[in-house]
This record gives C-alpha cells, sequence and structure tokens, in this order.
C-alpha cells in the first residue's frame, strides 16, 4: 500500500496548504528551512503540498490555508512588513479561527503582536493576532546563540511525533525584550540561552487551538536554525493541528533519526558552550583580545 | 584657520613611537608569535595619527573590502601592482584592523617615516565592518568595494548595519579618493555615488552582460529593494545572488555603465578560466583576454575589479590585464595538493554567495569524491544555518560526499529534506558522518580512485585543521603567516 493509499484509508486530509507570509522580504537565515520541513513531511504522508507566497494584498488567498508561516527580517523588511500586516490582519485572524496553524519567528513574532517598541522607529502597532509586546531598548544587549527550551509537562507539542521529547532547540539572535499577555502561554522554559527576554527564564508563546477565542494553534517564538527541521515533534504538530483545522490529528510517524542526530548533537554542542547565558566571562574576552593582539 | 602642528615635535614623536614599535615587534617575534597587531597598536597611541602621516609618503595606495572576494582580490590587484615595477605593500589575510595597518606601515618604513622602498604601493584588505575605523589610517587613494552579501550575521549584525556604517564614512571621501565599486551590486553603486557628490572619482567594474550560465548556481536573492526609494527592483539578468543589471521603475535608479568589464570567453574546470576585459579611458575603448588560474563568476568579479583598481592606481590597463596571468590562488581558494597519487582541491565555504561559486565551479568538473566539512566555532559564524538558503544538493550533485565538522548532522538534515522523496532512503551519494574533518577527508582519498580528484569545501576552522593536517606530512605549504 502507498504512502498515498495509507493516507486516504485513514481519513487524512490529502492536500496541505501552506501560506508563507512576505517570502521575500522576510526570509532571514534559513528560514525558508521550515517551510522545505513542513512540505517535505507533509509529502512523504503522502499528502499533497502548495506553498503560497503572501503580500500585502493577498489576503483573499489566505482562505483555506492550512498552515500560515512568517519568518525573521532585517529592521528595514520588519518596518515595511508593519503596515501591510495591519492591512492583512482580518484575513489572517479569520483563516486562524477556520483552524490554521500559526508559526512565527522572530521578526514575524514581533510583528503580530500587539505592539513593537524601539528608540530608532518608535512604536509600531501589530494586528496582535498573538498576544504580546516587545520593546527594543536603547542598547539593549543582543542574544545571539543556541538556545535549548523545555516544554511543559505534558505538552502535546512533546506527543506529536510519539517520542514525548520536550526539547527544543534553535538558534536566538535578537534584541527585543518580548512580554506575554494572558491568552497565551510561554512555548518553554529556557534550559540555555536568554529566550523572550533574557530575565523571565521563558520563551516563545503559544495559543493552544481555542485559546483566546480562535480555533487555529498559534506559536510564536525567536527559534531560528531553522526551527522546524531540527524539532520533528514540533514540525509534526504544526502539521497535525493546521490539517486538523484546530483538532489535531494523528500523523503516522517517520523516520528521524537523522533529525533527532542533528537536535541531540546541536544541543549537547551549546550546552558546553553556553551553560545557562551566552556571554564569555571577562577573562575570556581579555583572553581573547591580547590573542588577537600577539598574533593568535 | 588654527595653525599647523609645528612639524619637529610631530616628527620626534613619530621617530619615538617608530622606534617603540620595532622594539615591540622584535620583542614579540622573540616570543615565537607573529606580531600582527601591538606595534601598530603601540606607535598609534604613542602618535596619534601616524599611520596616516606614513601613508603619505606611499606612491599609492588601495583598501579593498567588501563581503565577498576581498583576499582574491587584493592579492591580484598585488600580483598587477607588483608586476607594474613598484614594490608592493600588503597586509596578512585577517590582519586587517586599524592597529593591524599601523604594524605593516611601521614595519616598511624608517625611523624618519620614510618608505624604505620608494614608490611603494600598499594594498590593504580590510574588514568591511572596520572600514570606517580604518579609513581614516590610509586617507585619499583608491577604496575598492567588491560586493555586500549576507555574511555571518551574527558577528557584524545585518548588512542594513553596514551600509549605515559606509554612508557616513563615504560622505567623508572628496576629491582626493577614488571609488571603485562592483556596478552590479545596486547598494554599493548608491553608496559610491555619496562619494561622487562629494567629488571622488569613481569607476565602476561589472560583468558584460549576462554571464553564459551552464551551471545550476541557484542562490536565493536577498530581497535588495532600490536603495534610493525602497521599490522593487527590476533586474535584466543576475550573475550570483543579488548581482546583476537592474533598474527601478519608480525613481529612475539604474545600473551605470561599467569602465571596465569582464566576460567569461572559457571555463577550463576547477583549474581556471579565460577572461576577456573591455575598458574605457582617455584613450577609447580596449580590450585584452587573458587566463585566469582561478575559476569561478565570483573570480572573473574579483578579477575585474583588481584591473578597474590598478586604473584608479594610475597604472596601465592593458598592462594589468596581462598580470593577471601570474595571480595564484590565495591560501585555501581552489587550493590543490596531491595525496597518493589523488589530487585534492581544498577550498573555503563561508556563506551562500561562496555555496553558490562553489556549486557553478564543480559543475561539470572532474570531481569523483567530495568532502563537505561544516564548523559553527566563532571564526566560522555561530550560526551556519545560511545553508538553507542554498542549493547543496547541486553543489554535490549526485557525487559521492562525506560530512563532517561539528553541524554535519545539519546539513545531513539540509540534504535529506532537499533531496529524499523517501525518508527511509538515505540521499544517493551520502557516504555518512566522520566527526573528526582530517578523517573524513583521509577516508575520502582513500576511497577515490588512483589519479581521481576529492573536492573538500570547509567552513573556516575546519579548513584551518584539515590544511594544517596535510602541511604536517609535507604535501602543501604551511599556511602563511
Amino acid at each position: 500500500m502507498s504512502a498515498a493509499d495509507a493516507a486516504m484509508s485513514a481519513g487524512m486530509p490529502d492536500h496541505l496548504v501552506i501560506a508563507h507570509l512576505f517570502p521575500d522580504a522576510l526570509n532571514l537565515y534559513g528560514d525558508r528551512g521550515n517551510i522545505d520541513t513542513l512540505a517535505r513531511r507533509a509529502s512523504w504522508r503522502g499528502i499533497a503540498v502548495e506553498v503560497r507566497g503572501i503580500g500585502a494584498d493577498d489576503g483573499p488567498r489566505l482562505a483555506g490555508a492550512d498552515v500560515i508561516f512568517i519568518g525573521g527580517g532585517a529592521d528595514q523588511h520588519q518596518r515595511a512588513v508593519a503596515d501591510e500586516l495591519i492591512a492583512l490582519a482580518e484575513p489572517l485572524r479569520r483563516a486562524i479561527d477556520e483552524g490554521a496553524a500559526l508559526l512565527a519567528v522572530c521578526a514575524g513574532y514581533q510583528n503580530l503582536g500587539h505592539a513593537f517598541r524601539s528608540p530608532h522607529v518608535g512604536e509600531i502597532p501589530g494586528p496582535g493576532l498573538l498576544d504580546v509586546e516587545t520593546e527594543m531598548p536603547a542598547g539593549a544587549e543582543r542574544f545571539v546563540g543556541g538556545i535549548a527550551v523545555e516544554l511543559e509537562e505534558g505538552s502535546p507539542i512533546a506527543a506529536a511525533d510519539g517520542l514525548g521529547r520536550r526539547r527544543v532547540v534553535g538558534f536566538e539572535n535578537h534584541s527585543g525584550r518580548t512580554s506575554l499577555g494572558p491568552t497565551m502561554r510561554p512555548l518553554g522554559r529556557v534550559l540555555i540561552g536568554r529566550g523572550n527576554d533574557g530575565a523571565s527564564g521563558f520563551e516563545g508563546a503559544v495559543a493552544m487551538p481555542g485559546d483566546g477565542g480562535l480555533r487555529g494553534l498559534r506559536i510564536g517564538t525567536y527559534l531560528h536554525g531553522p526551527l522546524l527541521p531540527r524539532n520533528p515533534h514540533l514540525a509534526d504538530f504544526v502539521l497535525a493541528s493546521g490539517l486538523g483545522r484546530g483538532a489535531p490529528i494523528e500523523l503516522p510517524p517517520l523516520p528521524d533519526d537523522a533529525e533527532w542526530d542533528a537536535h541531540r548533537r546541536f544541543a549537547d554542542d551549546w550546552t558546553a558552550i553556553r551553560p545557562g547565558v551566552y556571554r564569555r566571562s571577562r577573562i575570556g574576552r581579555l583572553r581573547d583580545r591580547a590573542g588577537a593582539l600577539i598574533g593568535f | 584657520m588654527t595653525a599647523p602642528r609645528t612639524r619637529p615635535r610631530a616628527t620626534v614623536r613619530d621617530a619615538t613611537a617608530l622606534l617603540a614599535a620595532r622594539g615591540l615587534t622584535w620583542t614579540v617575534r622573540r616570543l615565537g608569535r607573529g606580531a600582527t597587531s601591538l606595534p601598530g597598536l603601540a606607535a598609534g597611541r604613542l602618535a596619534p595619527g601616524i599611520d596616516a602621516r606614513l601613508a603619505a609618503d606611499l606612491r599609492g595606495a588601495a583598501l579593498v573590502t567588501g563581503t565577498n572576494g576581498k583576499t582574491s582580490t587584493a592579492k591580484m590587484l598585488a600580483t598587477i601592482v607588483g608586476a607594474s615595477g613598484h614594490p608592493v605593500l600588503a597586509n596578512a589575510s585577517g590582519a586587517n584592523l586599524r592597529q593591524s595597518i599601523g604594524t605593516v606601515f611601521v614595519g616598511a618604513t624608517t625611523l624618519r617615516g620614510r618608505f624604505r622602498r620608494r614608490g611603494t604601493i600598499a594594498v590593504l584588505e580590510v574588514d568591511e565592518a572596520a572600514l570606517p575605523l580604518v579609513r581614516p589610517a590610509v586617507p585619499g587613494g583608491v577604496l575598492l568595494m567588491t560586493n555586500l552579501f549576507r555574511d555571518q550575521l551574527d558577528r557584524f549584525g545585518e548588512t542594513d548595519h553596514l551600509v549605515r556604517l559606509w554612508t557616513g564614512m563615504l560622505g567623508g571621501e572628496g576629491a582626493g579618493s577614488t571609488v571603485v565599486h562592483c556596478a552590479d551590486d545596486p547598494r554599493l553603486t548608491s553608496l559610491a555615488r555619496i562619494a561622487g557628490a562629494n567629488g571622488a572619482r569613481l569607476i565602476a567594474y561589472g560583468f558584460a552582460g549576462a554571464p553564459d550560465r551552464t551551471s545550476a548556481a541557484e542562490l536565493t536573492p536577498e530581497p535588495v529593494a532600490c536603495p534610493s526609494c525602497g521599490s522593487q527592483l527590476r533586474r535584466a539578468w543576475t550573475t550570483i545572488g543579488h548581482l546583476g543589471d537592474y533598474a527601478c521603475a519608480t525613481c529612475g535608479f539604474a545600473r551605470p555603465r561599467p569602465t571596465v568589464e569582464v566576460a567569461i570567453v572559457e571555463r577550463e574546470g576547477l583549474t581556471g578560466q579565460r577572461l576577456r576585459f573591455a575598458w574605457r579611458d582617455s584613450a577609447g575603448e580596449a580590450s585584452e583576454e587573458v587566463v585566469l588560474r582561478l575559476p569561478g563568476l565570483g573570480n572573473a568579479y574579483n578579477a575585474a575589479g583588481a584591473v578597474a583598481a590598478a586604473i584608479g592606481l594610475g597604472l596601465d590597463a592593458r598592462a594589468s590585464v596581462r598580470a593577471l596571468a601570474g595571480a595564484e590562488p590565495p591560501f585555501a581558494r581552489f587550493e590543490q595538493f596531491a595525496v597518493d597519487g589523488r589530487t585534492v582541491v581544498l577550498s573555503l565555504l563561508k556563506n551562500p554567495a561562496t555555496m553558490a561559486e562553489l556549486t557553478s565551479v564543480a559543475q561539470g568538473a572532474p570531481i569523483d569524491r567530495m568532502v563537505v566539512a561544516l564548523n559553527d566555532a566563532f571564526a566560522d559564524g555561530r550560526d551556519v544555518s545560511w545553508y538553507w538558503d542554498c542549493s547543496p544538493a547541486d553543489l554535490v550533485a549526485g557525487r559521492p560526499y562525506r560530512l563532517t565538522g561539528r553541524r554535519a548532522a545539519d546539513f545531513a538534515v539540509r540534504l535529506k529534506y532537499a533531496v529524499c522523496d523517501d525518508p527511509a532512503v538515505p540521499p544517493p551519494g551520502y557516504l555518512g558522518l566522520v566527526d573528526d574533518p582530517t578523517e573524513a577527508v583521509d577516508r575520502t582519498i582513500a576511497e577515490a580512485p588512483a589519479g581521481g580528484t576529492v573536492l573538500v569545501v570547509a567552513t573556516y576552522t575546519a579548513l584551518l585543521g584539515i590544511r594544517a593536517a596535510f602541511a604536517g606530512r609535507g604535501v602543501l605549504p604551511p599556511m602563511p603567516r
């Protein structure tokens, strides 16, 4: 029996629509790998995949989306898309309320909140599709490095690929300080790295299907890497929620040895480099500078 | 107007600083280290601005900067300058901060502040992020900007940040400066115009037209909007990523006609290419062909940049093109050596542009096996996920390949998602993962057919390790200091 037949017989959807918001402006450092991962993991299960690039005038094309993805971007593009996101707010809200799963990374995470404030650009209002606000204080330390996050006990994300693994890993590179409103919970607790604000000990924001009055799953996170290839459980949870229109369906398991090998090595390497916080000790930095001066 | 500083005092102070720097150089060398920064730093502290005063005694100077191609371009330009009969003063690759350039100057001058070899021309590679800090050390002369690609964002911040840094600096260029820039990079064209508006001489270089691209070196173009008005740029053709011919339909911003144009006449695999140059000068239009011993579109650009900079330095254009025949591959750019009757080609992989370039060069070249070594130490860039923006499947192109380095497992996943129609079947040609880069190369060489070729592409620290291991066995010269 082919994978496609299996999909049909299990009553699984045979078609996945991924809406990729501003694929040209917001495509920083491999974020398109998230799209590749969702698409492959669907097609490996016999599901046909359609990826739609969505720009400012494409609101109507959000109808029927199963997964909505928005990636990171440089400051210039982040400002440029802010107004366009306000224009798209209604079709986005409608698609999510019809059960589409939303995944927003880095600049996308900041831009979909209620507001984003920085001394350079002032206050940029957002569509409020994520119940978060972001400040970028003048001279704020930039959080750069590998990050590992622990999902809370009993998280349905951990269960999505049948293995119950609770760790999510990625690469953070931001100076935003994001705080969560009452209708969202953090993605997880920071094991290594800095996360939402470097102080709370939490990373990301999640609204499970139905939370906050919307039927679709919503996840915002600072994790690049890209996020999904090294975290197959999270990739499958996004797929299952979107395909199930808010009621996650059961997906046949895939052979994920390569993905979990990459996950484990990344986590091990960064745990050795960045235990708790990333910045090198004062002595380590002095040693670097002295070494550079005498020609190491 | 303020009175000029009295010259004798400055001279005494400079001489003292030069003497101190010499003592430091001697001491650091005795300690068995390369003195690349400390003497210049000390001289600059004792006599602020000494580097610029020394630079005034040069016959000419060119700073070479940009995200890709600095080292190769600087090396080609140094070859051209050397062939013209002028003594060349160059800095070692990587030693490109202000104090490093000061160190190069104090090492080449007398205590009176004169260059020991009269008529010396300096060709200095400068880190793109350090450029605004380095520029005051070598005012005037030629400033060559190669390109602005995304590169190691975690270290240098976004490209926008570089553009802001350079914008401020270029506002200070004037009639004494010659800004040489790649016409095919819209951001550089816009930046050069800032200097041009202040009276700097501009020399643009670029491709003569769409390159005959037989390869599938696909590089997701960065979203480069019109630098003048922010609209979408129309593109007639592209070469690498966002480089190419462009025009803005909204404000009229467009690619200038290059003074120096290059075209690839014939590709010669991994060993080189025949290039045709066409240029315009006071004598009119002229052209000349040369065989460059470095392959790829990127090196064609580098060669054109070197010729344009040579024109900026007042050297003869035709002689400069001919001199390129003597340009050697720089350290770890398509560097070749023999092991057990196999040819090993070693090349640096550092960002999407270099991967696209390697892909296009490898296309059609006789390569039996490949090793891809990916590390993510500080010098590699901590975040190497840019390979999701490339087509690594086109790089390996069905050849047997082995992966190694700290991020090898991530690259294995990248290839799985790029090519596998069945997740249970490994990608075609995949020989597996070996943790140690040198061991991976050794095993791959041993498996290659006698007389065959192994292409090794590696990020910076992986490459240093592999190179040091083979230099230790005497099959290639040690890394230049």
